[in-house]
């Protein structure tokens, strides 16, 4: 591995693993990124735009019942889900908009598996004035029909990849294939964290409000917890709300990725299984074979269905400074339908994940401990997973 | 650099015939045919051979090379392949190679068995095609040890200093990757301009690869840089399976070689 060049890696992980005739655009972008960065006005107008329009900050929910009925530690809840549009997505969007109009670029370019960033990025777009082009996988097209009607009304060009089975992955490289023949006014919006240099850094700074907001919340109610979860796919939402809490040691922080229906090789747990390669322009942790050849990832939350993983949190599994577990399809939906039925609230399948495990964790802390749960986004997509799996002897039911 | 790899290049850079490099997917629809078809290539009258190793996620490539590889994936094809591939090819030609992969395949492998591969068998040259210049270095002083090459790359949103940086860190010849995915990303009429352009940075010769399906495209581009890859106009060839592929093959690149300038 070339170590040069240590601004585009967290530790021995990251860089910027793309053709050639995506290098000059994504410098091009490196280097506005990096003014934004140190200009006070850009600052402004994304806090602004994060206030007034997406609605933050979102509420830090005490789980009381839930936590009740379980006994043992208390579980908070950071509510994504109550954000515009219903996920994290759209403080991504917020940024990758405000960079394309400092760019001069007319056009939001990105992709999208379950509907949510694609639809971010098209409401975002227009309140800006500029126009989106989302490239979506014929499968998901056909999966997510409201999404795929929201983002037709809001006038997005919906680009659609003919692909076997294989998703994001390959709306992704039909979008960046794109994006190399008309970067001079466009700009690529991935809503994945592995990816080549910059976006990792683009991404941590824009997501990373979620976590410092948590940060002060916390500090209000006098509340110092034991744990902090957050489901990982790609890991853009877990590495905005870790990294403010990462140099913090009483704070034990935990990823958790998806065991899929939990038989052997069927799973999306590139921390725990998979091994570091390069994929989508990013050296990180990776499903892939002997022969260096990409795996199939499986789970039933399509955002936490990717083989690898973003680099930052490659970096902190090598360090210890995050733990990352796996947890199964099965215990995700038990999850979900627990927190529904004793909150009334609802949750994508992905935060489902964050929550069955703080749901193991909370009963070896005692009653003053916390666990606090990032959830990512609304499970309103997500219902018709539920109803058509209702699993026998589920133990909630 | 290795003998032949500089030889190719120096006969062009003084003034001699066109270079036409020609792309085939190792193990596409299987090991020993690949070799058969080389030698066809090759005695077709091709100055140079890229042997396309497959990768599961060809990000870069277009669809009839995608397909190419997903056959060959289907086949399990491997590194240990490719080393029977390019030994029977050595075995009875001398014209160069280049290994041509994706960067986690080699990773996989990993970076010092790789090129101990590629040079014991008797490769050339080297081309990854998500592994640029400034994330290579490592590589690039590996291969050096065994006298191989990494070709450089440069695309049509290469900043005019990259170019520069490029030339000045290689011997070989360069590819222009005109294209990406299979999507041409110039007129031909901006392809002259950005030769013209190439030309005043690097006097080393031009091997433009721009989706040449064609004899009269492969004359057209060549006239304005100093030869051609042609990779998935083969591929789409060797697809059809026709029971006369190899004369096929012969024809088409023999057409390809005349039409180039001399």
């Amino acid at each position: 591995m070339t170590r040069d060049n240590s601004e585009r890696r967290y530790g021995r992980f990251g860089g910027r693993y793309v053709a050639e005739a995506l290098w000059h655009p994504l410098e091009t972008l490196h280097q506005a990124f990096d003014e934004v960065q140190n200009d006070e006005s850009f600052r402004e107008s994304y806090e602004s735009w994060l206030d007034r329009r997406l609605g933050r900050p979102t509420p830090l929910t005490p789980l009381e019942e839930l936590s009740d009925d379980i006994g043992g530690g208390q579980l908070l809840a950071k509510r994504e889900d109550l954000l515009q549009g219903g996920s994290f997505t759209a403080n991504m969007a917020v940024v990758y908009g405000l960079l394309a109009r400092r760019l001069g670029h007319e056009w939001l370019v990105g992709e999208t598996a379950t509907g949510d960033f694609g639809v971010a990025l098209a409401s975002i777009g227009s309140a800006m004035g500029l126009r989106s082009r989302i490239f979506v996988g014929r499968e998901d097209l056909e999966s997510e029909s409201l999404s795929m009607q929201h983002l037709h009304q809001l006038g997005a060009i919906v680009e659609t990849v003919d692909t076997s089975n294989r998703g994001r992955k390959v709306a992704c490289a039909e979008a960046m294939g794109h994006w190399a023949t008309h970067a001079d006014s466009e700009l690529y919006c991935p809503s994945s964290l592995a990816m080549a240099d910059p976006y990792p850094r683009i991404i941590e700074h824009a997501l990373s409000t979620i976590g410092a907001e948590l940060k002060v919340q916390l500090e209000r109610q006098h509340v110092e917890p034991e744990y902090l979860v957050a489901p990982i796919g790609s890991g853009s939402f877990g590495v905005g709300l870790f990294e403010p809490f990462v140099d913090r040691e009483s704070t034990q922080l935990v990823g958790v990725q998806a065991g899929g229906p939990g038989q052997d090789g069927e799973h999306a747990a590139s921390l725990t299984y998979g091994r570091p390669g390069v994929f989508q322009g990013t050296y990180s942790f990776l499903l892939q074979d002997q022969h260096g050849q990409i795996g199939s990832p499986s789970s039933i939350a399509a955002g936490l269905c990717v083989p690898n993983v973003g680099p930052q949190h490659a970096a902190w599994a090598e360090s210890g400074d995050v733990h990352y577990v796996a947890v199964t399809d099965r215990e995700a939906l038990s999850a979900a339908r627990q927190l529904l039925q004793s909150e009334g609230i609802l949750v994508s399948l992905e935060s489902a994940h964050a929550i069955a495990y703080a749901l193991k964790l909370a009963p070896t802390l005692g009653p003053d401990e916390t666990v606090v749960v990032g959830i990512s986004g609304s499970g309103m997509r997500d219902l018709d997973r539920l109803e058509s799996t209702e699993p026998e002897g589920d133990p909630h039911e | 650099m290795s003998d032949r790899l500089r030889t190719l290049t120096e006969r062009r850079a003084e003034g001699g015939p066109s270079i036409l490099m020609c792309a085939l997917v190792a193990g596409d629809p299987f090991v020993e045919a690949t070799v058969e078809h080389m030698q066809t290539i090759a005695d077709a009258g091709a100055d140079v051979i890229e042997l396309l190793v497959p990768f599961s996620e060809p990000t870069y490539h277009g669809p009839v090379i995608r397909r190419g590889f997903e056959r060959a994936l289907q086949e399990d094809v491997s590194w240990q392949d490719v080393r029977t591939i390019a030994a029977s090819f050595r075995a009875t030609h001398d014209t160069p190679l280049i290994a041509s992969s994706y960067y986690n395949p080699i990773l996989a492998l990993g970076e010092d068995r790789f090129v101990e591969l590629v040079a014991d068998v008797g490769f050339d040259g080297v081309m990854v095609a998500d592994l640029p210049w400034d994330e290579s270095g490592d590589l690039r002083a590996r291969l050096d040890t065994r006298g191989l090459s990494m070709l450089p790359m440069v695309a049509p949103t290469t900043p005019t200093d990259r170019i520069e940086m490029m030339a000045s860190e290689s011997e070989t010849y360069v590819i222009w990757t005109g294209h990406s995915g299979g999507e041409l990303t110039l007129s031909r009429h901006d392809f002259e301009a950005s030769m013209q352009t190439l030309r005043q940075h690097t006097d080393r010769p031009v091997v433009a690869s721009m989706k040449i399906s064609t004899d009269e495209e492969a004359s057209a581009v060549a006239t304005c840089c100093d030869g051609i890859l042609v990779g998935s106009a083969i591929v789409w060839l060797i697809e059809g399976r026709d029971s006369d592929l190899s004369s096929r093959l012969a024809r088409f690149v023999g057409d390809l070689r005349e039409s180039l300038p001399q």
